[in-house]
């Protein structure tokens, strides 16, 4: 897969997974693009492995837990949703984007975990892989993350799991 | 959606993910930029190439004409002081580069031809400063960069030389016109045809 296949078949995905893992579009552009300016430079490698698109996304999720650094240029502002809600749907809306900026409130690491795993399906094995920790630690990032967003588990596991 | 009590779903978070999830840049805007920062840049080479080239080539240059200061190369003057009655003027040569000069250089003061001492090592006459006439080597010495050579031209004559007469310098790039300068008492004598004779220039190697 050269780059250019990768990006006009792959790159719209790894956006998606970008701005929800960063929670702003803003930022999701800047870290993919950053992303992508290395990845473009050693593509010849990346292309090599099994699965490129997985590489670039552990590169997305090192690129936004390292970010931290460049905070100090980067000058946050409100993200206002456009409103094209339906009336029934507004108490809705209002409630995920409520959630969101509570997700947006979480450590880094924590929000990475809560997305790896709702968001891209991933198992706690595969978070670990990615954020290079292991599975228990994994477990006890969601844990904290889910309860400090108030979420109620389904998941016998984690019912019983309590890192602390 | 929340449940009673504010408890939330996993489900809730998964539907926020993916509500958020459509907000996200098009990739074609992401993939500009990217390009505009991968695309090949000018090479500073560019820029410095030209340098290259002409530092390469200064010292082909150099060879053509033997190495010899070209005009703009140097910074010459002549400068005019009267000693026991006579005057006896200067010729300072100073390079900005790395040339070379006749040790001898051939001089004309006001018209006149200025007559050569020759250096004690080359061989020559006296007939008249002229230094290009003999093309060896050892005729030019190099003047390394800010290095300073002077050459004495002396009278035989009072009043042979002053302020402001026209010095022609050749020390092997051609004539170089120079007007004479100096805090030389006034001549009260008459002008008297130059009769002046030039040394070697010292402080060559």
């Amino acid at each position: 897969m050269t780059f250019e296949e990768f990006a006009a078949t792959r790159l719209d995905a790894v956006l998606r997974f970008a701005v929800v893992l960063t929670n702003d579009r803003g930022l999701a552009e800047d870290v993919v693009q950053e992303v992508l300016i290395r990845a473009y430079g050693r593509w010849a490698q990346i292309a090599e492995l099994d699965y490129p698109e997985a590489y670039v996304r552990r590169m997305v999720v090192n690129e936004f837990l390292s970010w931290r650094r460049k905070w100090a240029r980067y000058v946050p502002y409100a993200e206002v949703e456009p409103d094209v809600r339906e009336p029934d749907q507004a108490a809705a809306q209002a409630e995920r984007s409520a959630m969101l900026a509570e997700v947006g409130k979480l450590p880094r690491r924590q929000r990475a975990v809560l997305v790896l795993r709702y968001y891209e399906g991933l198992s706690d094995a595969q978070i670990g892989e990615i954020l290079g920790c292991a599975e228990t630690t994994v477990r006890g990032y969601a844990f904290r993350g889910l309860a400090a967003l108030r979420i109620e588990l389904t998941s016998s596991a984690m019912k019983s799991e309590d890192p602390t | 959606m929340s449940r009673p009590g504010g408890r939330r779903s996993e489900d809730d978070l998964r539907a926020a993910f993916a509500a958020k999830a459509t907000q996200a840049p098009k990739a074609e805007d992401v993939l500009r930029a990217v390009r505009r920062a991968t695309r090949p840049r000018p090479s500073k080479l560019r820029w410095l190439l030209p340098a290259v080239a002409a530092a390469a080539a200064a010292p082909a240059a150099m060879s053509a004409n033997n190495g010899v200061c070209r005009p703009d190369q140097v910074r010459a003057a002549v400068t005019v002081r009267r000693d026991a009655g006579v005057e006896r003027a200067t010729l300072t040569v100073t390079a900005l580069a790395d040339c070379r000069i006749a040790r001898v250089p051939r001089v004309t003061w006001n018209g006149a031809t200025v007559g050569a001492v020759p250096a004690p090592d080359a061989g020559g006459t006296r007939s008249g400063s002229g230094a290009p006439r003999t093309a060896t080597a050892d005729r030019y010495g190099l003047l390394a960069a800010g290095a300073t050579a002077t050459a004495i031209i002396a009278a035989t004559d009072p009043c042979s030389a002053r302020a402001g007469d026209a010095v022609q310098v050749d020390w092997g790039a051609g004539e170089v016109e120079l007007h004479a300068t100096g805090a030389a008492p006034r001549c009260e004598a008459p002008a008297q045809p130059a009769r002046l004779n030039i040394g070697p220039f010292r402080g060559l190697s």
